[in-house]
């Protein structure tokens, strides 16, 4: 199985995360807080439409909202297929990370 | 995160954005801005939140428009190139297409420019909305009078009595005066007398002077530019002396521009209509006399009729003491910008101006025109098909939509009618000349610039490449691929050929309606021509007399003038044919309850006026020397009036003008002392001695230039002051029927063109046929067919069409003859010589044009033609 990029992996871990609300702008905050880094909407959209092409991702709409302009909003779900992408990650993380001592790290910084 | 207060991203930006977003799921990325933005909005203000959002919708802007439009530009760059190459591969078509169209286009143009300017008379004015002119009606029982001249003291009255009346003027006529200035003399006809109010309701901008005051003084003039150029030159004009009649002196105190071309006033010179010594003593405070044109200027939120409505109290309150017992005196509003359109019966305007019947006329046939245009460009796009019926197929399938194939064709044909458009356009700039001498207006290139027009130049565009292309494009892209590419032609079908055929009857229909209406005007206007008057017209010279020191001498002027050895006789009256100037109500004996008096028009004459004018005597006698009584009490009526009152013998019967009751002494036979357009009227004459305006002079037919000087150096020992002034008789009928010679001539011009468009259009549908019969030609000349029997068989259709058309004219013409013929009293019939003259004249001409491609075919070699392929 190939390998997600690193944005599509924040995206996918994001919408596990948020269950229900999962959509655009909750991941875009998420992902934008705990990295400390700005994201922008086009670059949340990407990954998602990418992840849902590769079937890690499904969507529906919910009902419509005064505060979006009555318009509806897309709340995205992990599919089996998807839960079994961050698993794997989780693993293959764990093993690139084992062996590496986090003080051993700090010192050399 | 939510604040109580919602924020809306801008309307502009949300709509690009739409645009701008990919495919049919993009609500929901809209709602996820509009979300954004007021979380945006709500923590860091509305300012950031909209420059946020404005980023975004820019940075999207240069790929996505990239990406909407680049297959759009090749399939438009491809279009394009194909369109050239099918304009260049049927060069013959291409150029009949355009010419067609062109031409059309061009007659439309042509007839936009005359109805544009028709319809702009008298709307440079600033208050020309608010403007009217207070026009009467005299309704009594001799008849209805319609005036445009009413009494001055009106104006003061009517501004005193309703508020609504912001300002009135009055304008008075001063005839053709004289005015020198120094040495100089000069005749003018254009003088008017106006009041300071004048520029208060019309527009036209002094150059110098004050229009609020330049009027305001007695004996002061205001001159147009091109006046004040003719005589003082460079010279400033202010303050200057123009002596008006050797009487008066008058002061200049303003230069005016020139009246446009489409003002109903005409001037040259505005004299205040105060100053003393122009007119009678007293003559702004008559009610009995009509003697100014009166204008009003209402205020912006009355209406006229609303004060029309108030008018009859007005009459019966200030002129009821001037009216005749049974007369109805009705005074009416006529708007400013109606004037030139409506001219209703007013004998100096009616026949110079346009009138509204000849706009209509115009308009519709310049939309017939462009009609037939169109409908040639539709017959020969059908009839090419075929040609196309290939490319079309191959598009198909390659996987072209039936829309986008719609958008070629008539993609193609907006491109075919904007070469159109500029060749028409060209055509006309070429042709403003000829136009302006027919329709008597002064168009430049720059009336081509007008908004108007340009707007009706890209109408004209629009219209010409839709209506036009929409046929020929539905029909082509209907094609079935595989019977296109297979060769098999669809087009053939009854139902199509049937409508080309339609096609083609109607254009000629509308050439042979054109046609007689053509031969009918110009029989017409022969025979208004050469109508028997009833009266010697030939060689007779009249002069005009204006100064009362003349008329003192008038004896011993006539004898000078008989001395002239090409003057046969002279005699004096107050009005002559054409120019009777007079009509009073006349009484008589044995006037009655039913039948109590008339309108007469009648001439005042001396002893020769008969034998001058040659009129034919029924009964009685005329004026004559023997008889002294003549002198002083005798009447001549004509035989109109002496049916219309009703005697059997009107000899020595008591006939009454102007109070003078006197016998009638003779009866003339009718004649047409009017236009053509009117019934004769009852006239009559009198003696008198003075009053008299005109002398009317016989004079040889030899060496008339001679006679002239001769005259005109006797004319000016007796008047020095006075530029010697005469016109013929047979002159003043040219300018009786102006209108419609104009009218005719213009007609004239239209037929041809629609006899060429029509013969345009025949000519590529039997190119078509040709083409799609070349084979069955040669199978038929290889089995001893004829050339003539291959013309027959090629022509018979097209001959049928030409005759059907005819059918369908003939009705219509005859019954659009008729109705122009009724404005004269005195009209040719419309006979069947001219429909069979003017069928036949369609019928040759399509034959003409058939035969050139049919000739051609029928003599080709069948080796060559069935080698086809």
């Amino acid at each position: 199985m190939r390998l997600l990029t690193r944005p599509e992996e924040f995206v996918l871990l994001a919408v596990w995360k948020l269950q229900d609300n999962a959509y655009s702008l909750p991941i875009r905050k998420q992902i934008s807080e705990i990295t400390g880094h700005d994201w922008s909407l086009g670059s949340i959209y990407t990954p998602l439409e990418r992840l849902v092409k590769k079937g890690m991702l499904t969507s529906y709409l919910t009902e419509a909202r005064p505060e979006r302009g009555g318009r509806h909003k897309r709340v995205y779900q992990l599919t089996p297929q998807g839960r079994q992408a961050l698993l794997r990650i989780h693993e293959v993380e764990q093993a690139m990370w084992s062996g590496v001592a986090r003080l051993a790290l700090e010192g050399g910084a | 995160m939510s604040t109580p207060r919602h924020h809306k991203p801008s309307p502009l930006a949300e709509t690009l954005l739409g645009w701008l977003l990919p495919d049919a799921e993009w609500q929901t990325p809209l709602g996820d801005f509009e979300e954004y933005y007021n979380e945006v909005a709500a923590t860091q203000g509305a300012r950031r939140a909209r420059r946020w959002y404005w980023g975004q919708v820019l940075r999207l802007l240069p790929d996505r428009l990239y990406e909407k439009t680049y297959w759009g530009m090749v399939m438009l760059t491809n279009y394009l190139k194909i369109a050239l190459r099918t304009l260049r591969k049927h060069k013959g078509y291409s150029m009949m297409n355009i010419t067609g169209l062109a031409v059309g286009m061009a007659c439309c143009l042509m007839i936009l420019l005359y109805v544009g300017d028709e319809l702009s008379y008298d709307r440079f004015h600033e208050h020309a909305d608010r403007v009217y002119r207070v026009n009467a009606t005299s309704v009594n029982p001799e008849g209805d009078f319609y005036r445009t001249s009413i009494p001055p003291p009106i104006a003061p009255a009517l501004q005193a009595e309703y508020p609504e009346v912001e300002a009135v003027t009055r304008v008075g006529s001063m005839g053709r005066s004289l005015l020198r200035v120094g040495g100089q003399v000069y005749q003018e006809d254009r003088l008017y007398l106006a009041e300071a109010s004048f520029f208060d309701l019309f527009t036209f901008p002094l150059r110098r002077g004050d229009p609020a005051t330049a009027l305001g003084v007695p004996g002061a003039v205001i001159l147009t530019e091109t006046k004040a150029r003719t005589y003082f030159g460079d010279a400033d004009p202010l303050g200057q002396i123009i002596n008006y009649e050797n009487s008066i002196d008058l002061t200049v105190a303003g230069v005016v521009d020139d009246p446009p071309p489409n003002s109903h006033l005409q001037f040259d010179f505005l004299v205040t209509l105060e100053t003393p010594g122009i007119e009678d003593e007293g003559w702004l405070d008559n009610w009995h006399r009509s003697a100014t044109t009166i204008y009003v200027l209402l205020r912006p939120n009355a209406t006229p009729d609303a004060l029309e409505a108030k008018l009859p109290r007005f009459v019966d309150a200030y002129l009821k003491d001037t009216l005749d017992e049974q007369e109805v005196y009705t005074l009416s509003l006529h708007a400013l910008t109606a004037i030139h359109l409506y001219p209703h019966r007013v004998p100096e305007q009616v026949w110079a101006a346009g009138t509204l019947k000849y706009v209509y006329i115009f308009s519709i046939t310049g939309l017939l025109m462009l009609f037939i245009a169109c409908i040639n460009y539709v017959n020969l796009a059908t009839a090419r098909a075929m040609g196309r019926a290939h490319e079309v197929g191959m598009r198909k399938v390659l996987g072209s939509h039936r829309s986008q194939l719609i958008g070629q064709f008539i993609g193609e044909s907006v491109l075919l009618a904007g070469a159109a458009l500029l060749a028409a356009v060209l055509l006309v700039a070429l042709c403003l000349p000829a136009l302006n001498m027919l329709s008597g207006k002064t168009f430049s290139t720059a009336h081509l610039g007008e908004p108007v027009i340009l707007l009706g130049l890209l109408g004209m565009w629009a219209f010409v490449g839709l209506a036009a292309g929409s046929y020929p494009a539905f029909y082509l892209s209907a094609f079935r691929p595989a019977v296109a590419i297979r060769g098999g032609f669809a087009g053939g079908s009854r139902g199509r050929a049937a409508l080309r055929n339609s096609l083609v009857v109607v254009q000629f229909a509308a050439a042979i309606l054109l046609i007689v209406g053509t031969m009918v005007m110009s029989e017409q206007l022969a025979f208004m021509r050469h109508k028997d008057l009833g009266y010697n017209q030939e060689h007779l010279l009249v002069v005009p007399i204006r100064d009362r020191e003349v008329w003192q001498s008038a004896g011993a002027l006539k004898d000078e003038l008989l001395k002239i050895s090409g003057v046969q006789a002279v005699s004096y009256s107050s009005g002559v044919p054409n120019a009777v100037r007079w009509n009073s109500t006349a009484h008589w004996e044995g006037a009655n309850e039913d039948n109590p008096g008339l309108q007469f028009n009648h001439i005042m004459v001396d002893f020769d006026f008969m034998d001058v004018y040659g009129f034919d005597l029924v009964a009685g006698r005329g004026f004559s020397s023997d008889f002294p009584g003549d002198v002083t009490a005798a009447y001549i009526l004509n035989e109109t009036a002496v049916r219309a009152i009703g005697w059997d013998d009107p000899i020595s019967k008591k006939f009454t003008l102007w109070d003078n009751e006197a016998p009638v002494i003779g009866v003339v036979k009718d004649f047409h002392f009017e236009s053509l357009h009117q019934p004769i009227g009852p006239i009559a004459f009198h003696f008198g001695h003075q009053g008299y305006r005109m002398a009317s002079l016989n004079i040889a037919p030899e060496h008339v230039a001679e006679t002239l000087d001769a005259i005109k150096a006797t004319m000016h020992r007796f008047a020095p002051n006075r530029p010697f002034d005469y016109y013929f008789l047979d002159d003043t009928f040219d300018r009786l029927y102006r209108t419609e010679e104009r009218f005719s001539r213009i007609s004239a011009y239209f037929t041809a063109l629609a006899l060429f468009l029509a013969c345009l259009g025949l000519l590529g549908l039997t190119a078509f046929v040709v083409e799609r019969r070349t084979k069955e030609i040669g199978i038929r000349k290889v089995f001893g067919a004829s050339v003539a029997s291959i013309v027959v068989l090629l022509s018979q259709r097209f001959v049928g069409l030409v005759v059907m058309a005819f059918v369908v004219a003939t009705p219509l013409a005859y019954l659009a003859a008729n109705r122009w013929l009724e404005d004269f009293a005195f009209r040719v019939d419309v006979s069947w010589g001219i429909f069979v003259m003017a069928g036949l004249l369609a019928l040759a001409i399509a034959c003409l044009t058939i035969s050139y491609q049919s000739i051609r075919a029928a003599l080709a070699n069948p080796v060559k033609t069935l080698r086809h392929d």
